[in-house]
């Protein structure tokens, strides 16, 4: 390992933009799901409560964290097209060899975007503690880290992807196309109230986030719709274990995750030996 | 040693490498006007544009070189932008990955003006272009790499700080080729090869001190050192003839000043050719 990997991740941990969109927006928007939309209504049992407010938890910050995550990667986007230039130069006239760049770009990558979306799962139950005193820690934390691992693989290749689409392209400032891992993100948003069914194994990241939150409260994984029909929220409050109107196939989302990020990783390879680099003064506004 | 033959580089549809072919060994002046292609060359050179022809770094082709440390060093700014951290954490990265003297780029950046608590605040695109230039020149001389390519080194330095660059370069063993359009160089490194470039051609090389005082002239003369072709006309560089010199241009951008002057005064008097 070379200092890039510490380097690298020190940059993205520390981005004033990433900081902005995947911390303080994110911060935002959860206090106002914890304070003002969590429906709880009357004075349930405890273990009720706890139930529900551990899949309220989970489905905020496998909801709230993907706009989290999504903003890492569009800082990853951003980093790896301003440092195009470098990176061609570096393989070439430094100890970072091809293989070494790789893997210590995709490391960091990775870690910055599970640390992003750890931090907000911190604040979600940090939130729901302040407010309701109860400590809702993800019911198998291992598989919730193991799923957001493979959220940072999956958009570590699209950024990558988008950037080298963009240089490919020939123009090299075209913003939307840079925020293509937010819409993705903002896409698989919409599964909280839209249930895709079998569709949602088209998107990029939807399925992952519905294992995210099976995996953090215990819920059987839906195609989405998780807010809509009162089918989750209607369970829990009977203290039965909710039915999804359309139950999610973890080995197909699983399958749907892997296929995606094998099409992205094989779009960023072959780009990769296509495109020319981008000198500092094409960056400029 | 750094050889190039027959050099192509098309960029946005034009041709602005034309066919370059040029041996750099030792120490080496690339002076041209702006726009002449001489960035275009360092970035070729460095694999950071594709190109038609040869390019060899120390008898190896640069298509087959990967994590040679120590083989080539360059100022070209969009090379130190590796990853999004401050300056001076930049110069750490630098130091692991190429080698480069921490402690002796630190010191260069201080004889340059440039502080380290600045590089402590600043990311690289944050500072100035004139300290960017000083803070991206000191790192590549730091390396000690065996080839280095320098752009415009001297571009918003104030004098005292070009002398201090002059004597760095000077006591700099590496292959050095620097490029330029300001001819007082001509002067101060005298001993130096000197490569013309116009409009994606290199001419030469001749030693700095045969070009010093060589004066402009135009058309083809017979006792020309150098003949070059340009778009506003052709023109010679002969010893010992009447004429501007380079050095009192003071920079290359001026020669199409003087040619267009000359084809102005030719025209108004009716002459065709």
């Amino acid at each position: 390992m070379t200092l890039y990997l510490y380097y690298k991740l020190k940059g993205l941990l520390t981005d004033r933009s990433v900081l902005l969109w995947g911390i303080v927006f994110e911060l935002f928007w959860v206090l106002m799901w914890v304070y003002v939309f969590t429906p709880i209504e009357g004075s349930p049992p405890v273990d009720i409560l706890e139930r529900m407010l551990r899949a309220n938890a989970a489905l905020a910050f496998s909801y709230l964290g993907a706009l989290s995550m999504g903003s890492v990667a569009v800082g990853l986007a951003v980093s790896a097209f301003a440092s195009s230039g470098a990176v061609a130069f570096a393989i070439r006239f430094t100890k970072l060899t091809p293989a070494k760049y790789l893997l210590e770009d995709f490391l960091a990558g990775v870690a910055a975007v599970v640390a992003y979306a750890l931090v907000c799962v911190v604040t979600v139950v940090a939130a729901t503690y302040a407010r309701f005193g109860i400590l809702v820690l993800p019911q198998n934390p291992a598989l919730v880290i193991a799923y957001l691992a493979l959220s940072g693989f999956l958009l570590y290749w699209l950024s990558r992807a988008v950037t080298l689409a963009m240089i490919a392209l020939g123009k090299p400032r075209l913003p939307l196309l840079q925020m293509l891992p937010l819409f993705a993100a903002f896409l698989s948003y919409a599964t909280l109230w839209l249930d895709l069914e079998d569709e949602i194994y088209a998107l990029p990241l939807a399925p992952l986030l519905s294992l995210i939150v099976s995996a953090a409260s215990g819920v059987e994984p839906a195609t989405g719709g998780w807010l809509a029909g009162g089918w989750l929220w209607g369970s829990l409050a009977r203290g039965v274990a909710p039915e999804p109107p359309h139950a999610l196939s973890a080995s197909l989302a699983l399958a749907s995750t892997a296929a995606w990020t094998a099409a992205l990783a094989a779009v960023s390879l072959t780009l990769a030996r296509k495109v020319r680099s981008v000198a500092l003064e094409e960056l400029a506004p | 040693m750094i050889t190039v033959e027959d050099l192509r580089v098309k960029l946005g549809g034009s041709e602005v490498l034309k066919g370059v072919d040029a041996v750099f060994r030792g120490k080496h002046i690339v002076l041209g006007p702006n726009g002449s292609g001489k960035t275009t060359l360092f970035r070729a050179i460095a694999g950071l544009v594709p190109y038609k022809g040869r390019i060899e770094i120390d008898g190896s082709p640069l298509k087959e070189v990967k994590g040679a440390v120590g083989l080539l060093a360059t100022n070209l700014a969009e090379v130190y932008n590796l990853a999004p951290v401050k300056a001076l954490e930049l110069l750490h990265l630098f130091s692991d990955l190429a080698g480069a003297d921490f402690a002796r780029a630190l010191a260069l950046l201080e004889e340059l003006g440039v502080g380290e608590e600045l590089l402590r605040k600043r990311m690289l695109w944050e500072l100035s272009a004139g300290t960017r230039k000083a803070y991206t020149t000191a790192l590549a001389l730091a390396t000690g790499a065996r080839n280095v390519l320098l752009d415009e080194p001297f571009e918003q330095l104030d004098p005292a700080k070009k002398v201090k660059l002059v004597g760095e370069l000077k006591a700099c063993n590496s292959v050095v080729v620097m490029s330029t359009h300001e001819t007082w160089v001509l002067e101060a490194l005298p001993d130096w090869e000197v490569h013309l470039a116009f409009e994606g051609r290199l001419y030469g090389p001749l030693p700095a001190r045969k070009l010093e005082n060589a004066a402009i002239v135009e058309g083809r003369s017979d006792n020309a050192l150098l003949v070059i072709e340009t778009y506003a006309g052709r023109f010679s560089l002969v010893e010992g003839e009447g004429g501007r010199t380079l050095t009192e241009l003071l920079t290359l951008d001026r020669i199409y000043e003087l040619l267009t002057n000359i084809n102005i005064k030719r025209s108004l008097r009716g002459d065709r050719r």
